[in-house]
């Protein structure tokens, strides 16, 4: 790897004056034509404002006033609004649709310096499957193996920055959209406490569960975006003040003697790799000083039949009148999704928010006995990708293994910690609200632990 | 829900609102709807379980009273 392909490697470069942002967005728009043909990241590819944006960063570090994102090149998943550009969704229906404004969390990143390359690919408004005969582009393929799935539903923030194609990107998270992309494409993600980062400018699909959250090739890479990003904001319905000024120094150092607790409960589930990467996951947070305590777990089933409901039936609020309006512009899959929260009660949508109440509380409570949780984002590596999806919610019926974090407002870490086949796989941690900069920290040191030991996958090279 | 009687689906989302379905539509979004139900069955068992959701006004004597 380069050192020009972490946002803490380039942002070195950039301060040493060994190129200049203008270079280094150039030679990443030169990439991303050299690969989108075979990756298709991208819904849109702004390279004329980058590049303005890359001549205006540069002036910026000049006259004194760069922060670590000047002048780095970052990616936009598709459901965020940038201003001036596309915003679609991915969808037919606002396939003709710019945005006035940036999301709150894009003009945080353009004050901080960061070059917006464009918009990137995403499942249609973050929950349907792909449908060839209603997508607006082909869908995003895995860099490490392009017969492979991406992920989901930050799909293109997944695939553009394995490929260094960008350096981050802002994705979203309602029950693991940053999560298991970042597993796929075996990249590090953040679903940050609720309310750190705003999403006004974001096409909503859920409001109370829905994360607006980095994506990058390190831990400290996330670190660096979070410190751009988390800022409370008048406008959301969650807001938390953080807890650190940077996130970055504050992941620094690694605390030790930090209580961990390994979920053994899905581990039948699981496939060998993923099992072999959490072992390693485990090797590295002990190796960090950690010890492993035994405390009693909340309900998950639970947890997830609450943010199964209470997603699904704001998803259609959100849909319904667009739905009746224009059932034509809807993929197939994204369409029925939709109706399934037709049929939930008020009655039955208020249940489940009391009861989250209640369990967020006991999650609460687990967390005085244990500092994080180690876990798994998928099941095994990213699947092979079928040429037309099957409409199936069959799957449904099960208990998921990602939405407790959203129900709860927890934050939620991915890296990657192994190879499963040629393929990537990760782990993730989970920790209190607002106590992100514990994982942070524990990702970074737990990198470091697996890069000494040999362990820490490397980077795909695609075959174009 | 009883597997004897299955919910009139299709009627049941004509009257939420959504938009029409064809037979193949329905037979693909059943398994999801049932899963639906079922989770909302569960927690319905876990919040009697827990004794309701809501805070209760009336004393647990009042309530042997009714």
């Amino acid at each position: 790897m380069s050192d020009l392909d972490t946002i803490a490697g380039a942002s070195a470069a950039l301060a040493a004056g060994r190129l200049s942002a203008v270079e280094l967005v150039q030679d990443r728009l030169a990439l991303c034509r050299r690969l989108e043909p075979a990756l298709h990241s991208f819904l849109t590819l702004d390279a004329e404002g980058a590049l303005t944006a890359a001549a205006e960063a540069d002036a910026a570090r000049a006259a004194g006033q760069a922060t670590p994102l000047t002048g780095i090149p970052l990616g936009v998943k598709d459901v965020i609004d940038v201003a001036g550009l596309p915003s679609t969704g991915h969808s037919r229906l606002y396939a003709d649709r710019k945005a006035e404004a940036d999301a709150v969390a894009v003009a945080l990143l353009r004050k901080a310096g960061g070059i917006l390359l464009g918009k990137l690919a995403t499942n249609e408004f973050a929950i349907g499957l792909h449908d060839p005969q209603t997508a607006l582009a082909p869908q995003p393929c895995n860099p490490w193996n392009l017969a492979h799935s991406a992920g989901g539903s930050s799909s293109g923030a997944g695939t553009a920055v394995a490929a260094a194609e960008v350096l981050g990107a802002l994705g979203t998270d309602t029950g693991g959209s940053i999560r298991v992309p970042a597993a796929f494409n075996g990249i590090a993600g953040l679903k940050p406490s609720r309310g750190l980062v705003s999403r006004t400018g974001t096409m909503p699909l859920s409001e109370t569960m829905d994360s607006v959250g980095p994506m990058a090739r390190s831990v400290e890479d996330l670190a660096l975006m979070l410190d751009a990003i988390a800022a409370p904001d008048p406008r959301e319905t969650a807001r938390l003040a953080r807890p650190v000024a940077s996130y970055a120094d504050a992941s620094g150092t690694c605390p030790e003697g930090v209580r961990y607790l390994r979920l053994r409960r899905y581990d039948r589930l699981l496939s060998d790799g993923q099992l072999a990467a959490l072992d390693a996951a485990e090797a590295a947070l002990v190796a960090t000083g950690a010890r492993a305590v035994t405390v009693d777990l909340p309900d998950l089933d639970a947890l997830d039949a609450v943010g199964t409901l209470m997603a699904t039936s704001e998803s259609w609020h959100y849909h319904r009148e667009r739905l009746a309006r224009h059932p034509e512009r809807y993929g197939r899959d994204a369409k029925l999704k939709l109706m399934i929260g037709a049929l939930i009660s008020g009655d039955d949508y208020l249940l489940a928010a009391r009861l989250r109440d209640r369990l967020s509380a006991r999650v609460a409570g687990m967390f005085r006995s244990v500092d994080v949780v180690l876990t798994h984002p998928a099941l095994g590596a990213a699947p092979v990708a079928p040429a037309r999806p099957k409409v199936s919610f069959a799957t449904w019926a099960h208990a998921g293994f990602n939405m407790q974090a959203n129900v709860t407002g927890i934050p939620a870490l991915v890296f990657r910690t192994g190879m499963e086949a040629g393929l990537p796989v990760g782990a993730q941690l989970w920790a209190k609200v607002n106590n992100d900069a514990l994982l942070l920290a524990l990702g970074r040191a737990m990198e470091r632990q697996l890069a000494e030991a040999g362990a820490l996958p490397g980077w795909p090279v695609v075959a174009v | 829900m009883s597997d004897l009687q299955p919910p009139d689906y299709k009627s049941l989302l004509q009257r939420a609102g959504a938009p029409d379905l064809d037979d193949a539509d329905l037979a693909d979004l059943t398994p999801g709807l049932r899963a639906i139900d079922g989770k909302i069955a569960f927690l319905r068992e876990l919040a009697a379980a827990m004794a309701g959701t809501l805070p209760s006004p009336i004393a647990a004597k009042d309530d042997q009273d009714v």
